[in-house]
């Protein structure tokens, strides 16, 4: 069990990390954070001494995350439907400059978003994912997964320009 | 006012895990670490909790009509005379109880289609 709690202590922050940006819930992140670290309490003897046990467990947190996000997904990406004017996409606008302010600032700012907006913006900042796989993981179109995270970086920037 | 959306958000420290996350994954994993039939049944896996919750309707099903038989058969088969109390009994016993048996097969076997639903489509995902 040692052996274990020297694996946690090393990657409890990425997982929670990850978790946590996805949800946007501290309670809920460290539930899903435990379910992970029980996943790979079962394939420990594989993963021990592995070097992609990073990998893999980002990549279970974030699909624990996106399936705790899935009860909810019905209706977050219904009225993310029905307030979408089609809004303006830019490829190049991930490269405006973002206002100066504290790291507190920005995840206070990034948790304030709402789901269909953080969790396409987290995953595509966060997890290097791209437009048509954010598309494919959340089941909806890439013109939504675009407008979305078009909508979170606009959001971001007002709230940052306010604090 | 310099830094792009994406470099910025790259490069947001890691968040500290809240002290309790470890002391609970350790105190969860030393229960999962028990045999299966020491462990409590929420701990099995999900195929094992369906297949449970089916063989316990199956059994009570099978109890429920097949009482009757095996009663009458302790009363037919030459050298069974021994049994036939035992079986009148059971029997008996089994037609009382057979709205609370008839529930509990009903009852068993809708969280049993749920987890194996469950089960089936993890499995896929």
């Amino acid at each position: 069990m040692n052996d274990f709690e020297d694996f946690i202590s090393r990657y409890q922050d990425m997982v929670y990390t990850t978790s946590l940006r996805l949800l946007g819930r501290a309670q809920e992140a460290e539930d899903v954070s435990q379910d992970v670290f029980l996943k790979a309490f079962r394939r420990f003897g594989e993963l021990k001494d592995s070097p992609t046990a990073g990998g893999w467990l980002k990549t279970v947190a974030t699909n624990l995350s996106l399936n705790q996000l899935s009860r909810h997904r019905a209706r977050w990406t219904l009225f993310s439907e029905l307030d979408r004017e089609d809004a303006p996409f830019d490829a190049a606008e991930a490269e405006v400059p973002v206002p100066e302010v504290s790291d507190e600032a920005l995840e206070a700012a990034l948790a304030a978003l709402p789901d269909h907006q953080r969790v396409p913006l987290a995953l595509f900042h966060f997890e290097d994912l791209s437009y048509e796989e954010i598309a494919g993981r959340l089941g909806a179109s890439l013109a939504k997964v675009k407008s979305d995270i078009f909508r979170a970086r606009a959001a971001l920037r007002k709230a940052l320009e306010a604090a | 006012m310099s830094e792009s959306f994406d470099a910025r958000l790259r490069r947001l420290p890691a968040r500290r895990a809240p002290r309790t996350l470890a002391p609970r994954v350790l105190a969860a994993a030393a229960l999962y670490a028990r045999p299966w039939h020491r462990r409590p049944f929420w701990t099995w896996t999900l195929p094992a909790q369906a297949a449970f919750v089916a063989a316990v309707a199956l059994g009570a099903a099978a109890l429920l009509w097949l009482g009757e038989p095996v009663a009458a058969s302790a009363r037919i088969l030459p050298g069974l005379d021994t049994l036939a109390p035992l079986g009148r009994a059971l029997s008996r016993l089994l037609w009382l109880a057979r709205l609370p048996l008839l529930g509990l097969v009903v009852m068993s076997a809708v969280p049993a289609a749920a987890l194996a639903s469950v089960a089936l489509s993890r499995r896929t995902s």
